[in-house]
């Protein structure tokens, strides 16, 4: 832990200011990535996962959003405080964010080749045929068949795949040292899915560019993740190493939806699901805001949230006060 | 084999068109497209059969001809033994509560305005005989309510105060009010985080068993099918290139788009990070052509038969069809030479 990281995040906080109160969506976030790492946020809808990609990439909708605590550094430099438009000037160019929608992501009305070379005139000041030339190349480099004859297409004249290939190209189109991508094959078919997958791990390995990975897809993150964070509530519960986690989870939350996740391999009379459903961030739950769901808990969890992330063993934290037990009850 | 009694619902060689036209004031056709292909299936008395394939297979489609919201455009659809293109609009209707929708999306499909007491009891109005004997419609939406795990207090509620996983509960609720013997459920569960889609899951598994139902399950989640499908059509490009028991599919898949398929789902103990550098096939974006199998340029096996004879579906034993000139589980699971020009 001595270079600087990539990307740190600390103790990153986020309320929306509603008509019906302040909602805290992302409380007490910290977590770092390193150049050529992948780190996966897991969490299902409402956990805080995308409002955290948000606050990194500096998009919240604000208002109602507002950081309301934490920092945010890419490589040492603070990033929260910065005005808006040294913002402009590390996003797309630093940090590239890639969405889950390409379709409503991308101008309906311009040329896809278009769009790519903008990024080069409006970021690298590029003349027009140099900008051309450079978005073809980059539509290569994803693997868009016939790039050159495709410049001119728009968006809707593409499918699915090949949109979120594109997205992809304008998002690398400036070497970012950083992207963020947000749920980016929940939309694709299993099939297209994997070889964006691949394209995102091949373009990782060829740049050593850091992946922030937001999904709520379990084997995505056992394909693409080095590290990982499970949201539930606005809060990490537990991160550490993917494969660690996966194999031998040390929360009871991230036990119960391992176990709730449908098996390819073999068929089961019935599947574990989580009872019960999760919290209304309107109305906070006392203590753990995973007890009324959670099926190791007892009266203190009613009493006191868990633990600060606890170090339950080597490179794993997890926010129960039985994590000991989860990860040895998993070992039997 | 099955009973003939035993089957609630046949499908035989029931083709959609789209006629492709052209001109404002003088249209001519210039083309069709088949939305759904030649497809004949069998539905039992309580299995559930399960439509797998990627977006723009059909599968949709097929489900909505099957209910009868979509009229084939060849082929024919029985449900009981009664064809419903001849059936007049009264015994249409009659014969539509038997077989009731689910759909995904549990948040457009539910109408704003309307209390569950209204969209459950919604039914009732226009099939008045089968509310229960002797009950109001509110006892009977109240008992709905319980029976798919919803507190049945919350009847004069509207839907926006419910949960995703609540909602579609709402829906299942409603599809069950006129006791059918068949439900067709498209994505049911897709739009749900894991930890609801086992409960929702496990709803369906157990009405299946208390109501006898039998259902035909639309989904692209192959793990998704391989929780609740006892037997499987695989659909592309309007086709079903496989069909079988499920476990038997999964076993040993046949046809090569379906060994793709399996092969693509991303699984828990794989690394792709491992492995940078993946073969790759990258498809243009429209392979159809008239001629041939319509999966070869996707397909590592194909060949000169393959772009000239479209395979028919042929039975490889134990009713696992398969529409492939070169079926088998061997080697063709990601084919890595360059896509086909």
């Amino acid at each position: 832990m001595t270079a600087t990281p990539l990307l740190a995040v600390h103790d990153l906080a986020v309320d929306f200011h509603t008509r019906d109160g302040v909602v805290r969506a992302v409380d007490g976030v910290s977590f770092q990535v390193n150049p050529g790492e992948t780190v996966a946020i897991l969490g299902e809808s409402g956990s805080g996962k995308s409002v955290t990609a948000q606050a990194v990439m500096g998009i919240l909708d604000s208002p109602p959003a507002r950081i309301s605590r934490g920092q945010i550094f890419l490589e040492g430099r603070a990033l929260s405080g910065l005005p808006e438009k040294q913002l402009r000037a590390v996003r797309g160019v630093e940090i590239g964010m890639i969405f889950q929608d390409a379709l409503s992501a991308l101008n309906p009305v311009l040329s896809v080749g278009e769009q790519i070379a903008e990024m080069y005139r409006g970021h690298l000041n590029m003349g027009r045929e140099q900008a051309r030339n450079a978005a073809i190349e980059v539509m290569q480099r994803v693997q868009i068949p016939g790039a050159r004859q495709r410049y001119s297409d728009y968006p809707h004249q593409f499918s699915g795949g090949m949109r979120q290939r594109i997205m992809i190209a304008m998002m690398i189109a400036l070497q970012p040292k950083l992207l963020i991508a947000d749920e980016p094959t929940t939309a694709l078919d299993v099939t297209v899915q994997a070889q964006i997958l691949a394209l995102l791990a091949q373009i990782q390995t060829e740049t050593n560019m850091g992946l922030l990975l937001i999904t709520h897809d379990l084997g995505v993150v056992a394909e693409m993740a080095q590290r990982m964070l499970v949201m539930y509530a606005g809060e990490v519960v537990e991160q550490g190493s993917a494969r660690a986690v996966l194999d031998q989870p040390a929360h009871p939350y991230t036990a119960a939806l391992l176990r709730a996740v449908p098996s390819m391999t073999e068929r089961v009379d019935r599947l574990p699901s989580i009872p019960g459903r999760p919290p209304n961030p309107l109305e906070p739950i006392p203590g753990c805001s995973f007890h009324p769901r959670c099926e190791v808990a007892q009266r203190c969890c009613s009493q006191h949230p868990g633990p600060d992330l606890d170090l339950v063993k080597s490179d794993r934290q997890a926010r129960c006060w039985f994590a000991q037990e989860v990860l040895s009850g998993g070992e039997s | 084999m099955a009973k003939v009694n035993d089957v609630v619902l046949v499908a035989d060689a029931v083709s959609l068109e789209y006629p492709l036209t052209r001109g404002i004031i003088r249209r001519k056709q210039i083309g069709a497209v088949r939305a759904v292909a030649g497809v004949s299936l069998q539905l039992r008395r309580g299995e559930t059969l399960a439509l797998v394939g990627e977006s723009g297979s059909g599968k949709s489609t097929l489900a909505r001809l099957l209910i009868g919201l979509q009229t084939p455009t060849s082929g024919s659809i029985e449900v009981a033994g009664d064809n419903l293109a001849q059936l007049s609009s009264g015994q249409l209707r009659a014969k539509r509560r038997n077989i009731q929708l689910i759909l995904q999306d549990p948040y457009t499909s539910l109408n704003p305005r309307m209390t569950l007491k209204a969209i459950i009891g919604e039914p009732f109005q226009i099939h008045r005989d089968r509310l229960p004997l002797g009950k109001s419609r509110t006892e009977a939406v109240a008992e709905l309510m319980a029976t798919v795990g919803l507190n049945p207090e919350l009847i004069n509620r509207y839907p926006h105060e419910f949960s995703g996983g609540q909602r579609q509960r709402i829906g299942i609720a409603r599809a069950l009010a006129l006791r059918p013997n068949i439900i067709i459920a498209d994505e049911p569960v897709s739009a749900l985080d894991v930890s609801i889609q086992a409960q929702i899951i496990n709803l369906m598994l157990d009405l299946r068993d208390s109501h006898q139902l039998s259902y035909v399950f639309v989904s692209h989640d192959l793990a998704v099918v391989r929780q609740i499908a006892d037997r499987i059509a695989v659909m592309y490009q309007g086709r079903i290139v496989e069909a079988g028991p499920a476990a038997a599919i999964y076993a040993s898949p046949q046809h090569p788009y379906t060994l793709q398929l399996l092969a693509a789902v991303p699984s828990r103990d794989r690394d792709r990070s491992q492995q940078p550098g993946q073969p790759q096939t990258v498809v243009p974006d429209d392979p159809s052509s008239p001629e041939g199998c319509s999966f070869r340029s996707r397909c590592g096996k194909a060949t000169d038969l393959c772009g000239a004879v479209r395979p028919e579906l042929s039975d490889t034993g134990a009713g696992h069809e398969v529409a492939c000139h070169f079926p088998g589980s061997d080697s063709a699971a990601a084919p890595d030479q360059d896509p086909a020009p």
